[in-house]
């Protein structure tokens, strides 16, 4: 009999689940976040009108990060927590997504519901992360891959989906993250 | 000790069960077993409870015992864990962007460079091959800290590490300066160390690329480093790496490389006239990409075009990119065989930003 040693880390951080509800009842703010990732930008524009329109708000604010790698300064974390809630675009790849997760724990640990949108092809490395990162249920929805290159007219059917389901986690009615089902 | 304590019924099912649990980089590994775990400990000369930050992309607590177990399970002799501590708390620092490293699509990982007289000490390799395999104290430091990033940090292929083909580079890359050999003051005081400290400075890397130059004697025919800086600059800069495919404004790509000389190739350079940071600014004044270029090659960005449009700067097709915002973002290090010619660029990326930490040594 050999007795030898775990080598697998445990979490820095506690377990804590997520459990923000967002008052969605006008007058209202509301935020999205790009991450930099190429056509990140243009889906924000898309995805910030359709919530938009669909929450009957006008004070909408559009957040750019120019890397998906950076954290968020002070100054944008404290402009973050002037919106109602916030959804992150996107997560198109390894550093994306993983920053995509880094980001919604952030946010979640300083009190802004948000949601994060992720790509098929990165969704179960999203959910990966997300279970050994120590926040249950972190609330993301997904999006077909890729989303670079695509049309605007494809990129407004795709947000046009994702409405209800962001404001359903937003508002914490909804759960779970939410899973592709349409095909775009 | 505070890790979990498991059990098999000999060392050979101990090591296969670390295998199938996904708990190691693929290769066979020394079993940690709690005498081991608690040499390694003791000549790290830290609290086994010490924790020295969260292991991006997710956050494992990089706990001193928990870095040794890796240790051991690398091979590590207990006197290299000083280096393999003080590299992870260089990794760890916001500076270095660990978390994109890890999770990257692209290649990327941490290069260790050693200075200091612990090199020798340890029998850290600076000469010939030292970036490769054959030398323990390399290897197994690289490799202990790749089974860090891997346990701790989640780093796991299709995990925590989405790196569409991996690398090499992350099963292990450390090495030392060949100091001795090296026409300049070391590596670590360029970034304000004293000569005499022991120094482990880790820069973001996506591998070599031999760079084969034969240059002439000083004084010989022809013998001007016009050529050698040329070659550098361009090679650093060419289509499809990560400078030129991040380079969407200019002088905004935010990018890192670091270019290893052989101590020949160095001592021409500077034999020459130039020092290390006069061959720095000359290869970041050369490194540049002509924006009719970016046209051409198949490196752009979706959202291009409509850049070049926006910017009146892209309508000149004599202007130019550069490819780093400063000299400082050129590293450059001496390494190998003392009698070839020979320059290895190591990748570049947007974050990785050398950081360098003092190596402590147990009083």
């Amino acid at each position: 009999m050999v007795i030898y040693l775990d080598p697998a880390g445990r979490p820095a951080r506690e377990v804590i689940e997520y459990d923000l509800r967002a008052d969605l009842c006008p007058p209202v703010r509301i935020g999205v976040v790009s991450n930099g990732f190429p056509d990140s930008d243009r889906f924000r524009d898309i995805l910030g009108r359709h919530l938009s329109d669909a929450l009957g708000t006008s004070d909408l604010v559009l957040f750019e990060k120019a890397d998906p790698s950076s954290n968020y300064s002070d100054e944008e974390l404290a402009a973050l927590s002037e919106c109602a809630a916030v959804a992150l675009v996107f997560g198109h790849c390894g550093g994306c997504t993983a920053g995509t997760a880094r980001d919604s724990t952030v946010l979640t640990e300083v009190g802004i519901p948000n949601v994060g949108v992720i790509t098929a092809h990165f969704w179960e490395m999203f959910e990966a992360l997300v279970d050994r990162s120590g926040i249950v249920d972190l609330p993301a929805v997904e999006v077909p891959y890729p989303m670079q290159g695509r049309s605007d007219d494809e990129m407004n059917t795709i947000a046009k989906v994702l409405v209800p389901r962001i404001v359903g986690l937003w508002e914490g009615r909804d759960r779970k993250a939410a899973r592709w089902q349409v095909a775009a | 000790m505070i890790s979990k304590r498991l059990s098999a019924a000999d060392e050979e099912s101990a090591a296969e069960a670390l295998l199938e649990a996904a708990l190691t980089d693929g290769l066979p590994v020394v079993v940690p077993t709690p005498e081991r775990v608690e040499r390694m400990v003791e000549a790290g000369g830290v609290d086994p409870a010490t924790s020295l930050g969260a292991v991006p992309p997710i956050n494992g607590e990089a706990v001193v015992e928990k870095i040794a177990v890796n240790a051991v399970m690398a091979g590590c002799r207990p006197e290299y864990f000083p280096v393999v501590l003080a590299a992870t708390r260089a990794m760890l620092r916001p500076e270095f962007g660990l978390m994109t490293i890890q999770a990257s699509t692209g290649p990327y990982g941490p290069m260790l460079v050693v200075n200091g007289p612990i090199r020798n000490e340890l029998g850290i390799a600076g000469g010939v091959g030292c970036m490769g395999p054959g030398w323990h104290a390399n290897v197994t430091i690289g490799r202990a800290i790749r089974l860090v990033l891997i346990n701790i940090g989640g780093g796991r292929p299709g995990i925590g590490d989405a790196a569409s083909q991996g690398s090499p580079v992350k099963l292990s890359f450390c090495f030392a300066e060949y100091e001795e050999m090296s026409p300049w003051t070391p590596y670590h005081t360029t970034r304000g160390f004293e000569a005499s400290d022991n120094v482990v400075t880790v820069i973001a890397a996506e591998g070599t690329q031999a760079l084969l130059m034969i240059p002439p004697e000083p004084g010989a025919r022809g013998a001007t480093p016009e050529g050698l800086i040329n070659t550098i600059a361009a090679r650093i800069v060419a289509p499809g790496g990560t400078a030129h495919y991040l380079a969407r404004v200019p002088a905004a790509t935010g990018t890192f490389t670091t270019v290893a000389l052989t101590p020949q190739t160095a001592r021409y350079v500077d034999a020459l006239g130039w020092s290390r940071k006069a061959l720095q600014e000359a290869v970041w004044e050369r490194a540049v990409m002509p924006i009719r270029d970016r046209k051409v090659y198949a490196t752009a960005l979706a959202d291009e075009p409509e850049e070049w449009e926006l910017d009146p700067e892209w309508d000149d097709p004599d202007a130019v990119i550069r490819a780093y915002d400063s000299p400082a973002d050129i590293q450059i290090v001496v390494a190998g065989d003392v009698h070839c010619n020979q320059i290895i660029p190591c990748g570049a990326f947007k974050v990785g930003a050398p950081c360098s930490e003092r190596i402590s040594l147990p009083r």
